[in-house]
């Protein structure tokens, strides 16, 4: 894909209304994140400690970063590059990126397109007054290309990705750590690394490194698995009476933002491109497009959120100042990727024995694909499904919430948990189904049980019905079920009724 | 360019060929008996089966095996309950799970046979000679142990050890009360060579705690139906908690 990306340098300077020419620092927990030229010029880096910074620069203006400030003052930008094609995605305050296919056929060629958008950056960066540095546009196959591009002012030609990314060193990888050990082994370029057999890489540096071999390839596009999903998973909240103070709608987007991570998590995916839809009582809306290529988790949306009102609010949008209060929020996971490609490797481990696993299930991961290796983590719920879960291979294991859960099944486990309830029949002495009153009595004590119409058992012992009611807050998600445990031929089993119907959850194997 | 010969001498070569003296995986010491050696031989194949208790067995064998840092892997077995597991004593972070290798089986196994020390593997259900034979040896070769799990006969080849559970018997569930708390089974083995004398162990599989234990008084007499003892007298209140 051709992606075209706009990078501001300096960006978390130039928002806090500073120009090259200032001796300027912005500084986070005590380090320097970016510095003006002429802080530069003296010897100031990303990464050093304010103090140093301070005596390396006399006279250096140090500041607080402030990234909903760079959020409101990258808006302007946004909006003005939204209004040349819809698709802008946001990675960061000061950098975005667009799919330059469509635009670059009606512009005239990609080089118009850039030049267009350079200049509509910074007529739109002039009119919000600010006065950094002029953005850098340029156009590559691939983000990672694109963003390298961005810096040099570039349109490398279709396929031509790993010529031109073959001088720049290294580091601009991203994996110090990897970036350390390659320069050592004489290996100072991403040319030279992207020389080196990608088997050999795989198994000697992980899969982390792997993937960003195929970067330095220039096949960025391929390895990210990252794909437009067939239903998109969304969440949202509808607010009734509307909500006027954005701390309250963003309040609210974190439980939006909590389901729509939850339901990624648990298919093993993680969504690398966000869209945010904001609407008023004026049916006024606002919607952006954010990404992140290392997965933008439940925290990350909600501070996306924020960005992207702080923008509204700041009256630079296109529409202006919403003048409603906010009746609906939606969150979409655009584009997901699977949690496994985006581990850091397992290079590093502790003991052989952890090596030569990893090392293993990475060549399975490989192999099968993201969603077929795992490990195990136990988990807090009511039922046996629910207190175990699957983590993809590579991702981290959450912590085990210790919480307690009054109404779960009782001890001891059982030790197969059917993936899928099997259906089961359940009969009294006079051979009707049992059921189970509203009030959680059974209607006869059980006598035989048959498994997916399989042939009918004695049962020779039984205890429950367990009621549980969960949700009953809410209407719809509301379940009623009632759980026995019934011994029955040699076999016992965890059941469970719901609406007269019998099911095997589990299995006491 | 940079040879492939200098990256590899980055890192120790990871070959799992058994060293002198770790021949053995460790093995719970109430299953003991039923082995011929005083633990799992590296690079044998065993199976596990049985109408019930077969896989908190197999749990058992793994949790075992992952006492000096071992990785254990369970390939086809969707249904594990980790939750049992992991009072069984399975370390779930040392214990990777593909739950549905589909058509490439025997190729995971393969993998994994080279990078863990215990492989707990379902076969579909028709399983190639060639394929069973190709991964004995391999396991044999890696140092691995491999545990067949469901019915005998699904592994069309001989295996070393076979372990077989059988007689059940529930406790602390009555007719309408009590819940279940603990079970006793009895584990019988067979073999070739040095295990092929019959040998068994009655265990309490899970013992209230919900791990293993010695059925110390195995010889009493259990009254109540096979399947379910009812002794729903001491059987505890079943509050869920």
């Amino acid at each position: 894909m051709r992606v075209l990306t706009l990078w501001c340098p300096d960006w978390p300077v130039t928002a806090a209304g500073f120009e090259p020419d200032d001796p300027v620092a912005v500084v986070h927990a005590n380090r320097v994140v970016s510095a003006s030229a002429a802080a530069r010029a003296t010897g100031v880096r990303a990464g050093l400690r304010r103090r140093e910074a301070q005596s390396r620069c006399a006279g250096l203006v140090v500041v607080g970063e402030d990234l909903p400030g760079q959020a409101r003052a990258f808006e302007p930008v946004v909006a003005a590059v939204t209004a040349l094609t819809p698709r802008v995605e946001v990675t960061r305050p000061g950098l975005l990126a667009l799919d330059a296919r469509g635009p670059a056929r009606f512009l005239g060629g990609e080089g118009a397109l850039c030049r267009r958008v350079a200049d509509e950056a910074a007529s739109a960066l002039g009119g919000a007054g600010a006065r950094g540095p002029a953005p850098g546009v340029g156009i590559a196959d691939g983000r990672f290309a694109a963003g390298l591009a961005a810096r040099r002012g570039e349109v490398v030609p279709i396929g031509a990705n790993r010529a031109f990314l073959a001088d720049f060193p290294t580091a601009v990888l991203g994996d110090p750590e990897l970036a350390d050990l390659l320069v050592r082994l004489g290996i100072t370029t991403v040319g030279a690394f992207a020389d080196l057999p990608t088997p050999s890489v795989l198994a000697r540096f992980g899969a982390g490194a792997a993937r960003l071999h195929a970067v330095a390839l220039g096949r960025d596009e391929e390895l990210l698995d990252a794909t437009a999903p067939e239903a998109e998973p969304s969440a949202e909240a509808d607010f009734d009476p509307p909500v006027e103070r954005v701390d309250r709608a963003a309040f609210a987007g974190r439980a939006v933002a909590a389901e729509l991570a939850d339901r990624l998590g648990r298919q093993g995916l993680v969504c690398t491109r966000l869209r945010i839809e904001i609407e008023t009582e004026h049916a006024e809306s606002m919607v952006r497009v954010w990404r992140d290529d290392e997965g933008i988790g439940a925290e990350a949306m909600v501070e996306r959120l924020r960005w992207q009102f702080g923008g509204w609010l700041s009256g630079t949008a296109a529409g202006g100042v919403p003048t409603g209060g906010v009746t609906l929020l939606r969150m979409v996971a655009d584009e997901v990727a699977g949690t496994g490609s985006r581990q850091a490797g397992f290079w590093g481990g502790t003991s052989h024995a952890d090596r030569r696993a990893g090392r293993g299930l990475d060549r399975l991961r490989g192999m099968l694909g993201p969603g077929a290796v795992f490990t195990g983590a136990l988990a807090g719920g009511r039922g046996p499904v629910d207190r175990a879960r699957l983590v993809p291979w590579g991702e981290p294991a959450p912590g085990r919430p210790e919480l307690p859960w009054p109404g779960h099944h009782p001890l001891p486990a059982p030790a197969l948990v059917h993936p899928a309830p099997l259906a089961a029949e359940v009969v009294g002495a006079d051979g009707a189904p049992v059921t189970v009153s509203a009030r959680g009595h059974p209607s006869a004590a059980p006598v035989r049980l048959s498994i997916a119409g399989g042939p009918w058992a004695e049962v020779a012992g039984w205890a429950g019905p367990w009621t549980l009611d969960e949700r009953w807050w809410d209407r719809r998600a509301r379940r009623r079920r009632a759980r026995f445990q019934l011994v029955a031929g040699e076999g016992a089993h965890l059941c469970t009724v719901e609406d007269a119907r019998w099911w095997v959850e589990a299995t006491y194997d | 360019m940079v040879e492939e010969a200098a990256v590899e001498s980055l890192v120790p070569s990871g070959t799992g060929v058994p060293l002198a003296g770790t021949r053995l995986l460790p093995v719970l010491p109430v299953l003991a008996p039923l082995l011929p050696d005083p633990g799992l031989r590296r690079g044998s194949v065993l199976s596990v089966s049985g109408a019930a208790g077969a896989t908190s067995l197999l749990c058992c064998l793994v949790a075992a095996a992952m006492a000096e840092g071992s990785w254990a892997a369970a390939v086809g077995l969707p249904a594990l309950g980790l939750e049992a597991a992991a009072r069984l004593g399975v370390r779930l972070d040392h214990l990777a799970l593909v739950p549905d290798p589909g058509g490439r089986w025997a190729e995971v196994v393969g993998v994994l046979v080279d990078s863990v020390d215990l492989v707990a593997v379902a076969p579909p259900g028709r399983c190639r000679p060639a394929d069973a034979r190709r991964l004995t040896a391999r396991a044999r070769e890696r140092g691995a142990v491999m545990v067949v799990a469901g019915p005998a006969g699904r592994w069309p080849e001989a295996v070393d050890l076979r372990l077989e559970v059988g007689t059940p018997r529930w406790h602390g569930l009555g007719v309408g009360d009590g819940t279940l708390r603990q079970r006793s089974v009895t584990v019988r083995s067979s073999g070739r060579r040095a295990a092929a004398r019959q040998r068994r162990v009655r265990l309490w599989l899970p013992a209230p705690d919900g791990g293993a234990g010695a059925d110390g008084d195995g010889t009493t007499p259990l009254a109540g139906v096979p399947g379910g003892v009812g002794d729903g007298a001491q059987g505890g209140v079943p509050c869920g908690s």
